[in-house]
């Protein structure tokens, strides 16, 4: 009692009401999910931070850094190593992706599938519009376009970046079968993807999840997997809708 | 409105072409046409021929007496490092001076090569100072000066290699497990790897199982559009517009997604100050 009424007069009445309410959370990722998510976010810091000062490497520091991280030879084991992590990280999702396909028989072309369709499109050209205070937001659905997009660039990345880091990696087996030159090119796209990659994680991807004013400072949902219902009608509205129309399941992704 | 932006566009794109020619331009130095004559006997003696007399390498005058010719004021106005006679190099340094002698730098310099710039054809004198070069140094050290003394004349050379992992991990970074200059190209031999058979035996003495496929990769590559002749010309276009193309995805995709983030982040704080 005594707790109530001292918290009542430092918060304000609709914080109180928030925090006396019952939170009502559902799962929105399970720890399969999770656990592949941060085996990415892990394995990426290693990835670039141990060849940062590779690249850089007459930037004031890299010297002092390359010998913090016990010389250019140790900082190699650490990015082939993250890029191991990395790599178990991204099969993780292949096999669920593998197990919903074919064990569920769940369509990846549905609205609450990650793959693309023509609603991110418009979903796109209304959230410009609805930053220029044109437009409502757009309703939308279990992933909106800007996380499809985080999720595609890791295929794309591993393409990229990891085809190319295994050339790297084994020169001289590759080069029985391939020209030079090739080497040239995958040091070279290694890299560029590599800063790209770096560069959007670095502000959009940490902005569009955590550091934009609704969710400062951190969305914690990829983290513990659990969505409020508030959220959940907020920013995957036509998800929630559609539950709606399905108690049972509702009920079976609530957290308890 | 309209000449008022194209005119800043026009200033933008000469700013950006200064910028440009400001950090292509830089031309490798010369060989230092101000000579002196001095010699510090301080740095002498803390070099690695410290040991020596004066008259142990110029054989041509002795200590005490003058010999005939010397002083001799003609002397003075040759280039000292170019004319000076090497042979006394030998008698110390046998295996190394018969090693330049089979070189490519004593080719250039006995005029089998035409020398293509006016660069004075590189003796002993031009990679090393016999007066103050200091001793027993560090491998790291070596791979340090190496990248200061090849580059005075190759560069490009040396520009490319330390675009190159070999030369970041070297010289920048000090591995010495990594390859520099003289690793491939011989310390006295300075063989140029042109030939494939050449650098594939170079690129073995690190990568055992290398192919003759991995004499390709351009260590020296440039990444500009070649001239028709240069060699690997073919290669140097593919490469150039594989940078453009990695470029422009790079801008692209990092320009779009900057922008819709800065707009979005306008949008949220104007919801947040305004109540919406």
């Amino acid at each position: 009692m005594v707790l109530t009424m001292s918290s009542s007069v430092v918060l304000p009445a609709h914080l109180v009401r928030e925090q006396l309410a019952p939170r009502v959370e559902y799962w929105r990722f399970n720890l399969w999910h999770r656990i592949s998510h941060l085996l990415l976010m892990i394995s990426i810091i290693g990835l670039v931070l141990s060849r940062f000062p590779l690249k850089f490497s007459d930037a004031v520091g890299a010297r002092l850094f390359t010998n913090l991280l016990g010389g250019v030879g140790n900082a190699g084991l650490i990015h082939r190593g993250s890029a191991i992590v990395l790599g178990i990280g991204c099969l993780m999702n292949l096999v669920y992706v593998g197990y919903l396909v074919l064990v569920k028989r769940r369509s990846i072309l549905g609205p609450d599938s990650i793959v693309p369709r023509w609603k991110d499109v418009t979903d796109l050209w209304q959230h410009l519009h609805y930053f220029a205070g044109r437009a409502e937001r757009p309703r939308f659905d279990r992933f909106t376009y800007w996380e499809k997009f985080d999720y595609l660039a890791v295929f794309w990345g591993m393409a990229i970046i990891g085809g190319s880091g295994l050339l790297l990696w084994f020169p001289t087996f590759f080069a029985r079968f391939l020209p030079g030159v090739i080497i040239n090119l995958a040091y070279m796209a290694h890299s560029d993807e590599a800063m790209l990659a770096f560069g959007f994680l670095i502000v959009v991807h940490l902005f569009n999840t955590h550091l934009r004013p609704e969710r400062f400072p951190i969305d914690r949902v990829m983290f513990t997997g659990k969505i409020t219902a508030e959220e959940w009608a907020r920013d995957h509205t036509l998800e929630w809708e559609r539950m709606q129309g399905d108690p049972e399941r509702l009920e079976e992704m609530r957290v308890h | 409105m309209c000449s008022h932006l194209s005119r800043l566009v026009l200033i933008g794109l000469a700013a950006l072409g200064l910028l440009l020619s400001a950090c292509s331009g830089a031309a490798p130095p010369t060989a230092s046409t101000v000579q002196t004559w001095y010699i510090d006997p301080v740095r002498f003696q803390r070099g690695a021929h410290a040991g020596l007399q004066c008259a142990d390498c110029h054989t041509a005058i002795s200590l005490g007496e003058m010999s005939a010719g010397h002083p001799n004021p003609d002397r003075v106005t040759q280039d000292a490092v170019a004319t000076f006679d090497y042979t006394a190099c030998r008698r110390c340094h046998p295996q190394e001076y018969d090693a330049y002698m089979h070189g490519v730098h004593a080719e250039v310099a006995s005029g089998v090569r035409a020398n293509q710039t006016d660069n004075p054809a590189p003796t002993c004198g031009h990679c090393h100072s016999p007066h103050y070069n200091p001793p027993n140094r560090t491998r790291a050290e070596l791979i340090a000066s190496q990248v200061a003394t090849c580059g005075q004349c190759h560069g490009k050379a040396t520009e490319t290699y330390l675009q190159n992992y070999h030369g970041k991990a070297a010289a920048n970074l000090g591995d010495t497990s990594s390859a520099a200059c003289t690793d491939c190209h011989g310390a006295h031999t300075v063989v140029s790897l042109k030939s494939a058979d050449k650098a594939l035996e170079v690129c073995q003495t690190c990568h055992p199982d290398a192919s003759v496929n991995m004499t390709g990769f351009l260590i020296h590559a440039q990444e500009t559009v070649p001239a028709p002749a240069a060699p690997h010309a073919g290669e140097s276009m593919l490469l150039f517009v594989t940078k453009v193309l990695l470029t422009i995805l790079v801008v692209g995709v990092l320009g779009f997604f900057y922008a819709h983030t800065f707009i979005w982040f306008i949008r949220s704080a104007h919801n947040r100050m305004c109540g919406s």
